[in-house]
């Protein structure tokens, strides 16, 4: 992905993050992958450690792939980066919306 | 008369039980693609598909499940790897054992200039490793052989052969269509590092599908993809993604196959593969007693089921075996495999080349008396020689 892509994307995630936030929706992450199947083991990974989430389409305005991404509250947003990256899961990108 | 079906080298019939199940759901409920789309159906795919991934690399001790490539069957896997890492220049080592899903892709590329070594094994299958040690070259760029021969079902030392490749830092393939399932599999504890196997034979799932498995130790980027296109990542580039497994998983998957082969492989992990090598055990040396004791009869390979998987082959003398296996299905309702098996070299080695031999492939479901009623069938039509 090019910088020049990823500039726009990642406002956008800001701009839906604040949204959110201003209309009192528990403000979440998506986790991005590079591939459906990595989302799959994330999703395995977090159900085990009970972190909710949620394996949704890639909201268009992250990105251009066909495939999922998983929802995760913005408070497990640390915890459940460091079981991904421990459980060997490559992410893309964490995008607040 | 009920059949005795003694084919499963073919293909294992019948299946573990919950396969034609599972095969059944995945069409009719689940139905949609996986990695595909974002919708209910194509996630809950998915969730299967990395399901059979997990449940595989538990079986062959693999670490990591996203390094299971989903193929049509080990010949592909195979050809995945042959095609996909050897060039014009390097040297292959493999056995005179080996089947032509193996030997073929290594002959062709024979022509196109890589070099090729095939070990001869003992008239009874056996390999010593100390021959594949001598076979190899400063250029060997992969050492390949099968777990065991398909014909006389004799097992080979790759645990062996994995630690002189591993010690020579050569990868080592192993052709796993005749074992996974039924012989205990361990990928770094047998310095595996690419298993090719397939799904519809001792993993007692459906045809079409099978796969490789990559070692933690083999840089995969060593590999050029066999096939390139659509994998559902990285959509908005032209280029094949070089992260596994899509780079080599291009195309729409055998979904509801692989629906089945997640059903069977967790069947025998719950039953467990050393109860199914033992009753292996017990089928192949009642065969090998059984025929050995019957005038004119030939059995090959070692003669010692703890040597082998459960195939046994043999001849009857003065009967050509294409009328032992007609006569066998017509006569006594035993279904069996005749011929040279896909593997002239391996009938070349064991002395019984052109014209092959019965092989009797007996499976986890086959019973005692079904092996008693093989044994006295192939008695009737001995006796009728003599």
């Amino acid at each position: 992905m090019t910088r020049e892509r990823k500039r726009p994307a990642a406002a956008a995630a800001e701009r839906g993050g604040a949204a959110a936030r201003e209309k009192g929706r528990p403000a979440r992450v998506a986790i991005l992958f590079f591939t459906s199947s990595h989302a799959f083991r994330a999703e395995k990974l977090l159900r085990v450690a009970q972190i909710a989430c949620d394996l949704v389409p890639v909201p268009r305005h992250l990105s251009s792939d066909c495939g999922v991404c998983l929802l995760v509250g913005v408070e497990d947003r640390e915890r459940g980066r460091e079981i991904l990256v421990t459980g060997h899961v490559e992410i893309a990108g964490i995008h607040e919306i | 008369m009920d059949a005795v079906y003694l084919d499963n080298a073919a293909t294992s019939w019948p299946k573990a039980p919950g396969v034609s199940q599972a095969v059944a759901e995945f069409l009719d409920h689940v139905g949609a693609s996986p990695g595909r789309s974002g919708h209910r159906m194509s996630i809950e795919a998915g969730r299967i598909i990395y399901s059979a991934r997990e449940a595989l690399a538990e079986l062959f001790g693999a670490p990591d499940p996203l390094r299971i490539i989903f193929c049509m069957n080990a010949t592909e896997a195979l050809n995945t790897v042959i095609h996909g890492l050897l060039k014009p220049g390097d040297h292959v080592v493999t056995t005179s054992v080996d089947h032509n899903a193996m030997m073929r892709p290594l002959r062709t590329l024979e022509r196109a200039g890589v070099q090729l070594t095939v070990v001869p094994c003992a008239q009874d299958g056996r390999l010593d490793p100390r021959q594949v040690e001598t076979a190899m070259r400063r250029e060997t760029a992969l050492v390949a052989m099968t777990h065991a021969s398909n014909v006389v079902g004799t097992l080979l030392p790759i645990a062996e052969i994995g630690k002189i490749a591993r010690r020579r830092r050569v990868p080592f393939l192993v052709d796993a269509a005749a074992t996974a399932g039924a012989v205990p599999i361990a990928m770094a504890g047998d310095g595996i590092d690419l298993l090719a196997f397939t799904g519809h034979k001792a993993l007692l799932g459906p045809t079409g599908t099978g796969g490789l498995v990559i070692g933690s130790d083999f840089d995969v980027h060593r590999l050029r993809p066999l096939k390139q296109g659509g994998t559902g990542s990285r959509s908005e580039h032209e280029e094949q993604p070089d992260f596994l497994p899509d780079m080599l998983e291009s195309g729409t998957l055998n979904s509801a196959g692989i629906a089945g082969l997640e059903r069977s492989v967790r069947w025998i992990l719950g039953f467990g593969v050393e109860r199914i090598r033992g009753t292996a055990r017990a089928h192949a040396q009642a065969l090998i007693d059984g025929l050995q004791a019957i005038e004119g009869v030939t059995v090959y390979g070692t003669r010692r089921a703890q040597e082998q998987t459960a195939v046994v082959s043999f001849n009857i003398e003065r009967l050509a075996p294409s009328d032992v296996g007609l006569r066998l299905d017509r006569e006594h309702g035993i279904l069996c495999r005749v011929g040279l098996h896909c593997a002239p070299a391996a009938h070349r080695t064991i002395g019984t080349f052109p014209a092959g031999a019965v092989r009797f492939a007996p499976g986890i479901f086959t019973t005692e008396g079904e092996i008693r009623r093989a044994v006295t069938a192939v008695e009737d039509l001995a006796i009728g020689k003599r």
